[in-house]
């Protein structure tokens, strides 16, 4: 039959004489064709072996195959939050995927089969935790069977309960992409540090320097001063990244080498002055009357010059725009110390030692350097004093340092501060100037999610506040509300989900407002989805 | 209503009105909800009032309002309501506009009754007989130049069809146009695509056209072929039958139909809608055709993976497989517990080889297998039977099935094409998924 095909392709026209034969029992149908050309005779010979391969076709043998999959430990989750996980999929409030895995995995769901290729197709990397939380015995199954998926089919590998085993571990640190080495080193930090630093130090050389920054930024867990031979590698590093993160954590060593240098710098730099003691009978009684009663300083005295060895130490020498030298170093230092040691060392509390330096001349500097040393080393009773003070602090007219810097410092000191400290600041901002969203918005946006019921009662008496005295011609502050929206339903506290929902239906029906209704609706859907993904997730250990 | 909200946002003809349906999905969005025996209903508000009904025999619909995608949203819309809260449709009279669109298709399904009874009886015998024959003259002169056209390209050689544009083949199916032979005319335009798309593009290319020139050789003969084949090779050429000709000859099957698969090819302005459908009883299978123009509806509404009592009709044929929904009975409904089909891959294959030995022209087969297991090695993909026999999978991408078998045992349809089968529905634990 090929020799037929071949005379096709090559034309009768090159062998005009040849025979139509195939060798088959197509033949004896061929010769009953009387009156047909030659070249019809062989198209046809064609179709009859095409229809005799096709009649012929006969089952191949089956590949061995892998063992299917086994059962699920977990229950699917309810129909309805299948829905919305298909409709986020498709890019709907795609933002509250983490939110919806990790509420299913807290109540013990997993996703239905048929949407475990879209979720492990649609994962970001950074989701894909809560996805393995999610995909159940047939999703890791599943997961084997494709490269792109790979990483879903290990135990989580950064879960310390239910991780994998030794083995495994070494494989994934030898052989595995870097994500997965990060997450494998960090979980061994936390359960045994000694052999993650073995890991790290033998591997050291021979990795690349964006990959050692990465690596050693999961050295973060449980630093400890066993580790300062490591870190002290690390800052003698071509790679500028992995000597400042190297600095960072050295500084977080309570007695390193390191940190005894920057300590003894920053020791030198501020003084504790006592107020003269009372003397001679007219001061005393002008103490007495409370007139002009002297009160302790913090003295900060920043060095005129620096060494070389500040610079090694993680020390800029040039300031940024809008700072001078001295003012530079000094917060440099100040934001490599725990601010502990102050409170300690002056016998002194926060709130106590910013009103002793506010008057003085580096006070700027010294707001700065705290600020980031009590965001780096979470030091929680600094952070609300420090927000305070800076929220206080006079900021110069026009564009400064301070003015970028602040606002920010301040927002980060948010997102540092646990517990209720963080809330009551945002609700009495909040409830002191319901109407001045300005006031309140960025520290509304830079608290913890989801937000507390406290604050998200505050915040919905703002909005509806708000809602009520919409005017046609008074929406100005439209594109300020609609980022607050869009950041309040993803952090809303459940407990006002219902009252968020809507419908929100404006006074004015004209289509005055439409932008606002538009903005609204879209707030009540995604608060809807939020709704749904929490309400699906309530049972059993709620 | 017994569909799955999935089946329903299936019909959305687009992602973006899956989406505005699901929107409209709330009790609140509708007023004068309301359901019949016969038809479900309600009133929604857009920019004006939309009146939306949709019959709950066939899933034909009707909405007011001048959107030009079908379903709209609010048909959608109004079928998501009553799959997810049906509570909402109270059982009622149906208003004016409902009765009222009713009657017509009712009116509309008698006058295709009396069409098909009277199909016998032409109006003018003498003049109908005198076009025929005109067409056959016609016909038969431009399958003579087609014969010589084929031979040319066998005598010069296929290799020299490597390098030619879509255009040499678009004048030879425009000259089969003129000589009104359609069907011919698209078997030479398909193949345009053969050449260099697979590495032996040599011999499709030769099996494709002797294929042709087999129907060419019949369609000389047809006196001395059984009559049946006689009607595949006209349909092949491009005759085609209408409505009321096939109900007046084609086979009748009563049963409960399984709508096992659907697929939609664009082809140069015309949406073709191929459903392929599975009898419970009778174990038949059938393709039902539809076609329409543009964004226009097809006419009849199909929903893999729902079952609905139909009396439909086959057109003639040696190996009957394209066929009509004639008469339908009942409500649609989505009760698939399994697909008992063919056992094991040679018993289909056994099937495939008893309809080639009938219609050799037959090109698409449906298959239905019970109790078969997905399984992929590297990009290869096949289904296995328990009796250690495999098929192929077309395409490289079979993920959601393989999900949902999880390594165990489905009953699966699909579309063999004489070399691999395409995955269009599987029925796992009780329930039907379109692939």
């Amino acid at each position: 039959m090929d020799d037929l095909i071949k005379r096709l392709v090559v034309g009768t026209a090159a062998q005009p004489n040849a025979q139509v034969e195939t060798g088959t029992d197509v033949d004896g149908l061929l010769a009953g064709l009387s009156a047909v050309d030659t070249e019809q005779k062989l198209l046809i010979a064609a179709a009859a072996g095409a229809v005799y391969r096709q009649a012929g076709y006969s089952a191949e043998k089956a590949k061995e195959r892998s063992a299917a999959s086994p059962p699920d430990a977990e229950p699917v989750c309810s129909p309805p939050l299948a829905q919305l996980l298909r409709r986020m999929f498709d890019g709907e409030h795609a933002a509250f995927l983490g939110e919806a895995w990790q509420r299913m995995a807290h109540a013990g769901q997993r996703l239905p089969h048929e949407l475990l290729p879209l979720a492990l197709d649609k994962c970001r990397q950074e989701l894909r935790p809560s996805l393995m939380a999610v995909l159940g015995a047939r999703g890791r199954w599943l997961a084997g069977f494709n490269a792109d998926w790979r990483w879903a089919c290990a135990a989580r590998i950064d879960a310390v309960e239910d991780g994998p085993t030794d083995a495994e571990a070494e494989r994934i640190w030898n052989e595995g992409v870097l994500t997965e080495r990060v997450a494998i080193l960090r979980r061994m930090r936390r359960i045994d540090p000694a052999r993650a630093r073995l890991w790290l130090a033998d591997a050291w050389s021979k990795e690349k320097a964006d990959h050692r920054a990465k690596l050693l930024e999961a050295v973060d867990v449980a630093l400890t001063a066993e580790d300062e031979p490591l870190l002290e590698m690390a800052r003698r590093d071509r790679s500028a990244g992995v000597r400042s993160c190297a600095v960072r954590y050295l500084a977080r060593i309570p007695g390193s080498a390191l940190a005894t240098r920057i300590l003894e710098r920053a020791d030198a730099m501020l003084s504790w002055e006592l107020p003269p003691p009372v003397r001679g009978i007219k001061s005393a009684i002008k103490a007495l009357a409370g007139g002009g009663q002297a009160s302790p300083r913090l003295n900060a005295t920043p060095p005129t010059a620096i060494d070389a060895a500040w610079e090694q130490d993680g020390i800029a020498r040039k300031p940024p725009q809008g700072i001078g030298e001295r003012g530079w170093w000094l917060a440099q230092t100040l934001s490599c110390v725990s601010p502990q040691h102050w409170e300690d060392r002056f016998r002194a509390d926060p709130t106590a030692l910013l009103a002793a330096s506010e008057a003085g001349e580096w006070y700027a500097s010294l707001l700065e350097g705290w600020a980031q040393a009590a965001i780096s080393f979470a030091s929680q009773n600094w952070l609300a004093a420090l927000w305070e003070a800076l929220r206080r602090y006079a900021l110069p007219r026009g564009t400064s340092r301070e003015a970028q810097l602040f606002p920010a410092l301040q927002d980060q000191l948010l997102a540092v501060l646990t517990g209720d400290a963080a809330d009551r600041i945002v609700v009495r901002l909040l409830e002191g100037s319901l109407d001045e969203p300005d006031r309140w918005a960025k520290p509304l946006a830079a608290l913890r999610r989801p937000w507390s019921a406290d604050v998200t009662s505050a915040w919905s008496a703002a909005l509806t506040q708000r809602v009520r005295s919409l005017r046609p011609g008074s929406d100005n502050d439209w594109y300020l509300w609609s980022t607050l929206l869009e950041t309040a339903a993803g952090a809303m506290h459940p407990s006002g989900f219902a009252a968020a929902v809507g419908p929100w239906e404006l006074a004015t029906g004209d289509g005055s407002l439409s932008r606002w209704q538009h903005q609204l609706d879209k707030f009540g859907e995604a608060v809807r989805a939020r709704q749904i993904i929490w309400q699906e997730t309530a049972n059993v250990h709620g | 209503m017994e569909f799955s909200i999935d089946q329903v946002l299936g019909m959305a003809p687009d992602a973006s009105s899956a989406a505005a349906g699901r929107k409209l999905a709330a009790v609140k969005s509708w007023q004068n909800l309301g359901r019949s025996a016969e038809a479900i209903w309600g009133e929604c508000q857009g920019s004006a009032v939309y009146q939306v009904r949709c019959s709950l025999a066939d899933l034909s619909y009707k909405c007011s309002c001048p959107s030009r995608k079908f379903p709209c949203k609010h048909v959608l819309g109004l079928l998501l309501v009553a799959t997810g809260t049906p509570s909402a449709l109270n059982e009622g009279e149906p208003p004016d506009w409902v009765v009222e669109w009713l009657g017509k298709r009712e009116a509309a399904a008698r006058q295709r009754e009396t069409r098909r009874a009277n199909a016998g009886a032409p109006v003018d015998a003498a003049a109908q007989a005198k076009r025929a024959e005109k067409r056959s003259e016609r016909v038969a002169a431009g399958v003579e130049q087609l014969q010589r056209w084929l031979s040319d390209l066998a005598r010069n050689g296929l290799a020299a069809l490597e390098t030619q544009p879509a255009s040499f083949w678009e004048a030879e199916a425009a000259r089969l146009v003129d000589a009104q032979a359609p069907g011919l005319a698209g078997r030479i335009r398909g193949l345009a695509s053969v050449p260099r798309a697979t590495p032996d593009w040599p011999r499709r290319l030769a099996e494709q056209l002797g294929r042709v020139a087999l129907a060419a050789h019949a369609f000389n003969r047809l006196d001395s072929i059984a009559p049946l084949l006689r009607e595949d090779v006209r349909q092949f050429v491009g005759w085609t039958l209408k409505e009321d000709e096939v109900e007046a000859v084609g086979e009748r099957v009563d049963d409960a139909w399984i709508v096992i698969g659907q697929t939609i090819d664009d082809e140069e302005r015309i949406r073709v809608q191929r459903n392929w459908l599975f009898g419970d009883r009778s174990r038949r299978t059938a393709l039902v055709l539809q076609f329409a123009a543009g964004a226009a509806p097809f006419a009849e509404t199909f929903v893999p993976g729902t079952q609905f009592t139909a009396e439909i009709v086959y057109y003639p044929s040696a190996w009957p497989q394209r066929a009509r929904v004639s008469v339908r009975r009942g409500e649609s409904v989505a009760a698939i517990e399994r697909l008992p089909g063919s056992p094991s891959c040679t018993a289909f294959l056994d099937e495939v080889t008893a309809a080639l030995v009938r219609q050799p022209w037959l090109d698409r087969f449906p298959a239905v297998l019970s109790g078969v297991v997905p399984a992929v090695d590297g990009e290869r993909w096949q289904i296995q039977d328990s009796a250690g026999g495999a098929l192929p999978l077309t395409g490289r991408r079979h993920w959601r099935l393989l999900a949902l078998s999880g390594g165990a045992a489905v009953d699966l349809a699909g579309e063999w094409n004489g070399e691999s089968l395409w995955p269009l529905g599987v029925a796992v634990a009780g329930k039907f998924h379109a692939l």
